[in-house]
């Protein structure tokens, strides 16, 4: 009876880190655009019109092309692989879930880049700056 | 002036002729003045002679051994290393059970801190209505801007260091 008394607890908090594994065990479907942004005069592709229009503040780039669009879905904790035309490998790592934000990892090799951040469904990252042909690199990162 | 009287165990020692020398010369001399002592001696030498009647009574001891188990029952119980600890810890655990369960309630609030806290934290994010929420940002080999757009579009743009052009 007394050693019941230790193991309740006990088994009791085996279920509640069981049940929150199994709960965050969803996922997600990310959504990875690869973009060559350059000032040279070319077209805006489909869809990068807003993004141009956004940008054109801060960058004078004058073509959006897209290079590679790429959907995985991946479960929590699961490492997605993107392959950059640079030769830089994306990671990212959905973590969880919390309120309609989706906690993400994202690690780029080659530029020892590494960030977790919140965001909302639908909400893109950009990640971008490096320099690629005549221009640089951005990526889109969306949890769709 | 107060009297002092000697102890009860000296005075069996008196009895038993087990005093000498100077021990010997003060209970004498106290009993020749104290009554109350005289009282106390004559009374342990009636217990001493009947004790001493009794054995000789009784050679092979059957008496005495009918009686061991009534003094054993009157005499202090024996109490080793355990008892004294379970002594100290009785008061502080009260009883067995709520021991067992300040423990286990330590345990658990121990083991789910790390849970509640992450919940804690996750609430708080929650709180804010930003759509993207940048919480950690390690580069290394160069400088990193994070920004946002008019229309809230989240950047984190690595400024240039290092040429990565396609071979």
């Amino acid at each position: 009876m007394r050693r019941a008394n230790f193991f309740i607890p006990i088994l009791l908090l085996i279920i509640l880190f069981a049940s929150r594994s199994i709960y965050c065990e969803e996922r997600f479907l990310i959504k990875v655009e690869i973009v060559h942004a350059s000032q040279e005069p070319g077209s805006v592709d489909p869809g990068f019109s807003s993004l141009r229009e956004e940008f054109s503040p801060y960058f004078k780039y004058r073509s959006y092309r897209r290079l590679e669009t790429r959907r995985e879905s991946l479960k929590t904790g699961q490492v997605g692989e993107f392959h950059l035309p640079d030769g830089r490998v994306l990671y990212i790592t959905p973590l969880g879930e919390y309120k309609n934000r989706v906690r993400i990892r994202a690690t780029i090799k080659g530029d020892s880049l590494d960030t977790e951040y919140l965001a909302r469904r639908g909400s893109p990252l950009v990640l971008g700056g490096r320099k690629y042909k005549d221009g640089v690199l951005m990526v889109i990162i969306n949890i769709e | 002036m107060k009297k002092s009287h000697p102890e009860e165990e000296k005075l069996s020692l008196y009895i038993d002729g087990a005093l000498s020398g100077d021990e010997l010369d003060l209970i004498e001399r106290h009993l020749t003045s104290c009554s109350d002592c005289q009282r106390e001696v004559e009374a342990l030498k009636g217990i001493s002679s009947f004790i001493m009647k009794t054995l000789k009574d009784d050679p092979d001891y059957s008496l005495t051994r009918s009686l061991w188990p009534l003094i054993e029952e009157r005499l202090p119980e024996k109490r080793g290393l355990s008892d004294l600890i379970m002594d100290w810890i009785r008061p502080v655990f009260i009883t067995r059970i709520i021991g067992s369960f300040t423990v286990a309630a330590l345990l658990l609030l121990l083991f789910s801190f790390p849970y509640l806290y992450g919940i804690w934290k996750e609430k708080r994010l929650a709180e804010h209505d930003a759509d993207i929420l940048i919480e950690r940002v390690e580069v290394e080999g160069g400088p990193v801007m994070i920004f946002k757009t008019e229309r809230k579009l989240t950047v984190i743009w690595l400024i240039e260091g290092d040429v990565h052009e396609e071979s």
